[in-house]
């Protein structure tokens, strides 16, 4: 049954107490007599409640996300400012530690990816095509939630036809188990990387993936691509840029 | 994103004033600093907060002070409870409370509703965004017609609430 605009301006300026006293009054009144106009003003009343909940979590959501970044960040800084520290009071040693460097940055070219934690959850949508589908999205989202990475996947790669978001966490939970070229080939979905919401993410994590595969040339272009964006994310698209095991 | 400049601006230094002054973990400091920053945005957007006698940094550091103080009566009242001599009603699980059970069911609901729908209520209804402000984000025509697509996407979120209320054969009305 479709509502009456007029009801729905109506129900929202009274939850933003917005009435005067006497349209306060009636509004009431109707609540008491009116029985469809009741079992709107709760419906939309415990929508509207859903989806100021749904915003702050994706909010606080964001705020846990810059979290993860700041703290891969300091654990570089403090690596840097200890490796040098450690230089100037231990000179002797100091050439030793350079080669073990040399040979760490060898396997690991100065990203470690440990500090980068799988991306946690925000936003999610489904496909919406069939019901089975629906299903299988919230339910290979909710193990995503839990860490079970595993079954998110079976539950992910079940659905025939992915939208952006489940090719998104697709490529997460592959990513959580560093299966770093089956996690590219989902951030590299075309609707994906071209003008979904999650595209910066997507860009972000497809960045870190190849740097995993030692496809550092491509890697450059994303995070380039990032460094030169309004994202949260450009900041440390520039630093991770920079390395030199990456320039090579 | 203005909000998260703000956020890594005073992060640092929220946490360690906040540590040290109140003795409380980097866990609880952080979950605090979550909270403030949130409440100060949410001042903003709801039109609490128009002008500041202080800076951000101050204002930021009174709201967590409270913070500490909602946190602390919260853990001594828990601290000063028996569960067995809790009402029946206060020691049951949340998610028995056919509220809260509505509640998931509506965020389940609008997730399935998805995008553009979904962005342009929490757009309007969370963000408290003008029907100007989100046509020029969502690149709507005019305020008219953002405003016929959020009365669309409201009732598109109501079928499929209807859809998952009755399947899971709550009564709304009793709420």
């Amino acid at each position: 049954m479709k509502f009456n605009n007029k009801d729905i301006d109506l129900i929202e300026t009274y939850l933003n107490k917005e009435l005067g006293p006497q349209e306060e009054d009636a509004f009431e009144t109707r609540l008491q007599t009116d029985s469809d106009f009741k079992e709107l003003f709760d419906e939309v009343s415990i929508l509207i409640m859903g989806i100021q909940q749904t915003g702050r979590e994706a909010v606080l959501s964001r705020l846990r996300e810059l979290d993860n970044i700041t703290v891969s960040e300091s654990i570089n800084q403090y690596k840097k400012n200890s490796g040098l520290r450690l230089i100037r009071m231990y000179s002797p040693y100091a050439a030793a530690a350079i080669v073990f460097l040399a040979a760490f940055l060898w396997i690991n070219p100065g990203i470690p990816l440990k500090n980068y934690s799988p991306y946690s959850y925000n936003t999610f949508r489904s496909s919406g095509k069939e019901s089975t589908e629906r299903l299988h999205s919230i339910s290979g989202l909710s193990d995503y939630q839990e860490k079970d990475y595993k079954k998110a996947i079976k539950k992910f790669e079940s659905i025939k036809i992915k939208n952006d978001t489940i090719w998104f966490y697709l490529g997460n939970a592959y990513f959580a188990r560093y299966q770093f070229k089956k996690a590219l080939s989902c951030y590299e979905q075309k609707p994906l990387l071209n003008g979904s919401e999650l595209s910066y993410d997507a860009k972000w994590y497809a960045a870190l993936s190849l740097i995993a595969t030692k496809k550092h040339h491509k890697a450059l272009d994303y995070l380039k691509d990032l460094s030169e964006s309004n994202s949260i994310y450009s900041h440390e698209a520039h630093q991770l840029s920079q390395k030199r095991r990456l320039q090579k | 994103m203005e909000l998260e400049k703000v956020y890594l601006k005073h992060k640092d230094a929220f946490r360690s004033w906040i540590v040290s002054r109140f003795k409380i973990t980097q866990d609880d400091a952080t979950e605090i600093y979550h909270q403030s920053i949130l409440s100060f945005y949410e001042n903003i957007i709801g039109g609490k907060l128009i002008k500041l006698n202080c800076s951000i940094k101050t204002y930021l550091f009174s709201v967590g002070k409270n913070k500490v103080f909602d946190l602390r009566r919260k853990q001594n009242r828990l601290m000063g409870l028996d569960e067995n001599t809790l009402p029946k009603d206060t020691a049951r699980s949340g998610s028995d409370d056919p509220t809260d059970q509505l509640l998931i069911i509506s965020k389940q609901a609008l997730l399935l509703l998805g995008n553009p729908c979904k962005t342009l209520l929490e757009l309007y209804y969370y963000h408290k965004q003008s029907m100007q402000q989100i046509a020029g984000q969502m690149g709507y025509k005019n305020e008219n017609s953002t405003k016929n697509q959020k009365y669309k996407c409201l009732n598109k979120l109501r079928e499929i609430f209807r859809t998952e209320v009755q399947k899971e054969k709550i009564v709304i009305h009793e709420v």
